[in-house]
């Protein structure tokens, strides 16, 4: 096995692009769950999957933060960028406890400390 | 490969246009926290990417963009996609290699010269 | 257009056995990301790394092109990848979604899970996003 760690550049996190944001977590825990440490930087529209309260059931779709507990659970790592949460007005206390804000340029060692990247 | 064996440490490819959506200007924000602590950038722009390197931008990407191109960041454009974009070579912004080959180009760099690759 | 048929067996060109894997998740016209994705594939292969391509979400719709178009078609280079021998594989989960089965996609495609893409994901040696 040539990779060990996977960092998921996630740029989309709203109900709008859902195919976008379920397709990265879902990729992120079959990863994660088969062995591999994954990280998930959420970023730009991609920090809007970690709010907290999110309820889409009259709109059809499973809530995201379903698939981000069992990321958790099963040992991911989230990120959440500060710069893109202050552009959409988020405070740390609207998004899930369990995510670490970090400072967009600390996606740089990152990116390079992971064996791959991918961006949703 | 060991981190020598790599002329540079990240490569980015840019297929979106500057004002498209906000994740190459990201990326190009990215580069520059790397350079500034010691790594070596390249970008490679194709698709709609190829509109970075145009002259004349009033927009903050241009300006990142000549700034990382003083750093020495190395900077490739496909020039199917220029020529596709009615972009001249004269129109190009100074400093940047236009490739005449560029899927060539672009694979001998992901595979042969960068050690981390990110793409939008 | 820089990516042929006919230039496979350049002897000047080495043999890595590097592995490269796409990963394409946007369907066909919508962008360019699948038109890139399978030129990038075919140069790669043509260059002489292993290549593994898979679709993912709307990526997998590429698949679904199996007719003759008299305009660019991503099929068509999907077509050419398959007879240069490069894998591609569709997400099961997506194709499910999407009702996509072997019967209505282009033969040599295969539907997998997405254990596929992690194996590819542990063995390779660089993997590109298009589409994202």
């Amino acid at each position: 096995m040539k990779n060990h760690s996977l960092l998921i550049y996630c740029t989309h996190g709203t109900y709008g692009r859902d195919d976008d944001t379920y397709g990265a977590l879902l990729q992120a825990n079959h990863t994660l769950a088969w062995g591999m440490d994954v990280t998930l930087v959420l970023v730009e529209d991609g920090v809007l999957v970690s709010k907290k309260g999110q309820n889409p059931s009259k709109i059809g779709l499973p809530s995201n933060l379903n698939e981000l507990t069992d990321f958790i659970e099963l040992g991911g790592k989230l990120l959440v960028v500060s710069e893109s949460l202050e552009q959409r007005g988020i405070r740390k206390e609207e998004i899930i406890d369990e995510a670490e804000v970090i400072s967009f340029r600390d996606i740089v060692p990152l990116v390079e400390n992971h064996d791959l990247s991918l961006t949703f | 490969m060991t981190k020598d064996e790599y002329e540079i440490d990240l490569g980015f490819i840019i297929t979106k246009a500057p004002l498209e959506s906000s994740l190459g200007e990201g990326l190009l924000t990215l580069a520059h926290h790397a350079i500034n602590n010691g790594k070596n950038v390249g970008f490679f722009f194709i698709s709609d990417g190829v509109w970075f390197v145009k002259k004349n931008q009033k927009n903050t990407t241009i300006n990142k963009l000549k700034n990382l191109i003083e750093k020495g960041a190395t900077i490739t454009v496909s020039k199917d996609n220029l020529d596709a974009a009615g972009i001249e070579k004269t129109d190009v912004l100074e400093g940047i290699t236009i490739s005449e080959k560029p899927y060539q180009d672009l694979v001998a760099l992901v595979m042969e010269k960068w050690r981390r690759v990110m793409t939008i | 257009m820089e990516t042929g048929d006919d230039d496979m067996n350049n002897p000047d060109t080495e043999k890595p056995s590097k592995v490269l894997t796409i990963l394409l998740i946007k369907g066909p016209y919508v962008s360019e990301a699948a038109d890139i994705a399978f030129q990038t594939a075919l140069k790669a292969k043509q260059m002489g790394y292993i290549v593994n391509v898979f679709l993912y979400l709307d990526g997998t719709w590429n698949s679904h092109l199996t007719g003759d178009k008299n305009y660019n078609n991503p099929g068509d280079w999907l077509k050419r990848l398959i007879r240069k021998e490069i894998q591609v594989t569709l997400c099961e989960r997506c194709s499910n979604a999407r009702d996509l089965t072997e019967e209505n996609i282009i033969k040599g495609v295969k539907i997998a899970g997405s254990t596929k893409l992690i194996d590819y994901l542990r063995d390779s040696d660089k993997v590109l996003t298009f589409g994202g």
